[in-house]
């Protein structure tokens, strides 16, 4: 009983009024799923060629809409109605249901934000209702756009909700595909984030969130640099969009995550190519990072990304590496350990995340640095080991790892 | 929300914190044992509205069980050999080829594994009725694996990395995992592109999600983790020593762990995240004390099971967890004392190799006998020898170089 408290919810049971209340509610799932299967085992046993009854199939859909309504997590029931919808006897206005099929997934994600049975449905349906479209339809981008306005309304209530940030992510890969193949062939529609042809360096991209039986036409080119504005533009849109999510609140590690994809696409996407942009990234990546650690010093979340921003700035892990990058690259490091060292002296010294930051950027230029390490005068090597002793104190419980940092 | 001050540790050489309860060891088995009766009852909402899942509760409570008591104590209680296995058997679903979470529903790769699991239990893999379904079972696994090397739940395609880990460990259970050809085709599974694809879902932070481009978190963590385990491609992590730290950093001031950063602390993760550091050979990256400690905080001390969090109620899922974490952390373990006195929590008849109570595997999540006997496989990387983890759990295991 995820989240309930003990005291609370024995007592309820034990209330016999809400323990009769209780008990009409199991009858109730178990008549209506018993009604289901005896409907299950007679569509089973039907020829395919033989004419179902409309009226029964629109019974056994609203059936199957009252038990997910109240519990969306069986998959076995959103299987059974999806097999339903795709009945030929199914009457339906303009052969779309996608309206009701969006409708019955979002009360069930009012119920339950986190069922994997409802996300996977409305990514189905939206899916199915596209497929159907013709490539122009302005429907489609509408349609797009509006669940994109529904993550950002479920975002406000849960900031961390990881199947809905994916949901965003498979929405936006739609609208990838779009862009790319600008219609011309029949799109898979899976979520994936298909650029390749546009990137020159590979990046990690995102994968797929439901397969299609049908074999895609993996030969399609989709290679189209007049595009690359577009495609460029709508990543923009998803990055400002993290941007104002952690905005709201630095601790959004969701949205740190999100950025940390987009980061090496927008780079080699960005218009003004070259080193400067490289840098510009890497300055307004640091800015957003001190703003979140100086007003929330012990989150962890904006340090992690951190980590990953100097790792990801880093000239050495570029093809063409030039003496004034690692310069660059080097200086910023220092100021980046100056502000920090700043930080953790206002925290009295003790601050572990601001300490972990300042060992990680000991041991970047211990690595840098020439014949020990000795860039700006400091002694890169001594000052690393020093902030492992404090960091054995200040975090007592993960002594072994800083004992092994220190071998 | 962590805070920057730091608790005081607890004193050196005890086991867990003088304020932490004692291990309810009858309590728990009490509950398990009479919680079929709770569930499956038709006044039951809770069995209700979890009907679909019932092959995966079961496994959890069996599974739970054997950590407690031994293997033919198992069976009185719960009827393991004879209602269960038979119950088991009435959920697989021809259609599909796999197994369903209860009667008269779909097969799932969720609940083939769970089916598996409880058969590897009750040593019945070698039924008849598993060996006439075989290789429908094998079939339908094969083909829910995706050109990029991902497999899906089921025929309706949703894809997800703890699919991959249920389709191996499935495999695994059926003795298929390496009768493969170099391409997948229905008889087999293409492994390193199922590695590959795993490895794909690494992060900026060293984790893993349930697809790639998802959020790192620490349930998927172990499902890949599993996977390059079983699949015995650990060299495919990225970065091993970032991937440790961060599960580490899970761990929160109440001791317990979460599952990301600046979330609650649940006892689940105490599987997820210890199997996982069980693998990596890091497990005292984690404070074990603490998070024992707040693991016997979440039981319920009087009716037992165990919740996610201290005064929350219980459930068989985290129960299941509690106790399998309190096992990897070998706190169920301590030994007798000279005077006859007991700090840990199991005295248990003698299994093989003078052990005296049944280990949890991190690979399989199935009692360390059950793996052993069946020969299973995988791959751990090396480990510092002074650590609880050097208990033979994992010897059977290759070790990555």
């Amino acid at each position: 009983m995820h989240g309930q408290k003990r005291d609370e919810y024995k007592a309820r049971l034990k209330d016999s009024a809400t323990a009769k209340k209780l008990a009409l509610k199991a009858q109730q799932w178990n008549a209506l799923s018993q009604t289901l299967l005896k409907r299950q085992h007679k569509t089973q046993e039907a020829p395919k060629n033989v004419q179902a009854d409309a009226h029964q199939i629109l019974e056994t859909l609203h059936l199957t809409e009252k038990l997910l309504a109240v519990n969306p997590d069986p998959v076995y029931l959103w299987n059974f109605r999806r097999e339903l919808l795709l009945n030929p006897c199914l009457p339906t206005t303009d052969g779309s249901f996608l309206e009701q099929e969006q409708l019955l997934t979002q009360t069930a994600l009012q119920r339950n934000p986190k069922a994997y049975g409802a996300w996977f449905h409305r990514k189905w349906s939206i899916r199915h209702h596209l497929q159907k479209s013709t490539d122009n339809d302005p429907d489609s981008k509408s349609v797009l756009q509006a669940e994109l306005g529904l993550c950002g309304e479920l975002l406000m209530l849960d900031e961390r909700n990881f199947h809905c940030w994916n949901y965003r992510r498979f929405i936006v890969g739609i609208m990838l595909e779009k862009l790319m193949t600008d219609g011309q062939s029949a799109m898979v529609m899976d979520g994936e984030w298909k650029l390749e042809g546009l990137l020159e360096d590979k990046c990690d991209v995102i994968g797929a969130q439901l397969t299609t039986k049908s074999v895609a036409d993996e030969d399609v080119a989709l290679a189209n640099k007049a595009v690359a504005l577009e495609v460029y533009q709508l990543l923009k849109l998803e990055w400002d969009f993290t941007t104002e999510k952690i905005e709201q609140n630095f601790s959004n590690g969701s949205a740190f995550h999100c950025r940390s994809k987009l980061l090496p696409l927008l780079l080699q996407l960005d218009t003004g190519s070259g080193d400067d942009v490289r840098t510009e990234y890497f300055q307004g990546e640091l800015e957003l990072i001190r703003n979140a650690v100086f007003t929330e010093p012990d989150d962890q979340t904006s340090w992690w990304y951190l980590r990953f921003i100097i790792s990801w700035a880093n000239p050495r892990n570029k093809d063409d590496c030039k003496t004034e990058d690692m310069e660059l690259f080097q200086s910023t490091l220092y100021e980046e350990w100056m502000s920090i060292h700043e930080l953790v002296e206002g925290e009295g010294g003790k601050c572990k995340w601001g300490l972990l930051g300042l060992h990680m950027i000991a041991s970047e230029m211990c690595k840098l640095g020439e014949k020990g390490g000795r860039y700006e005068g400091e002694n890169w090597e001594k000052l690393s080991k020093s902030y492992l002793v404090q960091l054995r104190d200040l975090d007592p419980d993960r002594r072994s790892r800083y004992d092994t940092m220190m071998e | 929300m962590s805070s920057s001050k730091s608790s005081s540790s607890a004193a050196a050489g005890a086991t867990t914190n003088s304020n932490a309860p004692e291990f309810y060891h009858d309590l728990h088995v009490n509950y398990i044992r009479t919680l079929a009766s709770k569930i499956d009852s038709k006044s039951s909402y809770e069995g209700a509205v979890t009907e679909h899942l019932r092959m995966s509760g079961i496994y959890w409570s069996l599974t739970a069980l054997s950590l407690l008591i031994p293997p033919n104590e198992v069976d009185n209680l719960m009827k393991l050999d004879s209602a269960i296995v038979e119950w088991v058997f009435t959920c697989y679903d021809s259609n599909s080829g796999g197994f369903s979470g209860n009667q008269n529903q779909d097969g799932h790769i969720l609940y083939t594994l769970s089916a598996l699991q409880i058969l590897a239990l009750a040593d019945k893999l070698s039924d008849q009725r598993l060996m006439d379904f075989k290789p429908k079972i094998v079939k339908f696994i094969t083909s829910l694996q995706q050109p990029d090397g991902s497999f899906a739940g089921d025929e309706w395609g949703e894809v997800d990395t703890r699919f991959t880990y249920c389709a191996l460990s499935s495999l695994a259970l059926l003795g298929q995992l390496h009768n493969t050809n170099s391409a997948a085709n229905d008889d087999s599974v293409d492994i390193d592109k199922a590695a590959f694809y795993i490895a794909s879902c690494q992060n900026f932070d060293g984790g893993f999600g349930c697809c790639p481009g998802a959020e790192s978190h620490a349930g998927q963590i172990f499902t890949c983790i599993g996977v390059l385990s079983i699949a015995k491609r650990l060299d495919l992590i990225k970065d091993a020593e970032l991937l440790s730290w961060w599960l580490a950093e899970r761990q929160c001031d109440s001791g317990g762990l979460n599952g990301r950063p600046e979330k609650q602390a649940d006892v689940c993760y105490s599987w997820w995240i210890l199997s996982t550091l069980s693998i990596l050979g890091k497990v005292e990256y984690i404070k074990g004390e603490k998070l024992a400690s707040f693991i016997l905080k979440c039981q319920d001390d009087e009716d037992g099971g165990i919740a996610d969090r201290p005064f929350d109620m219980v459930d068989v899922f985290h129960t299941f967890f509690g106790i399998s974490g309190l096992s990897l952390l070998g706190t169920l373990h301590e030994k007798e004392g000279a005077d006859g006195s007991c700090t840990g929590v199991l005295k248990v008849v003698n299994y093989e190799g003078g052990r005296e109570y049944r280990m949890i595997d991190p690979v399989y999540a199935l009692p360390t006998d059950v793996v052993k006997r069946l020969g299973l496989q995988g791959q751990v990387m090396k480990r510092k020898n002074d650590t609880k983890t050097a208990d033979g759990r994992l010897e059977h295991y290759d070790i990555l170089e």
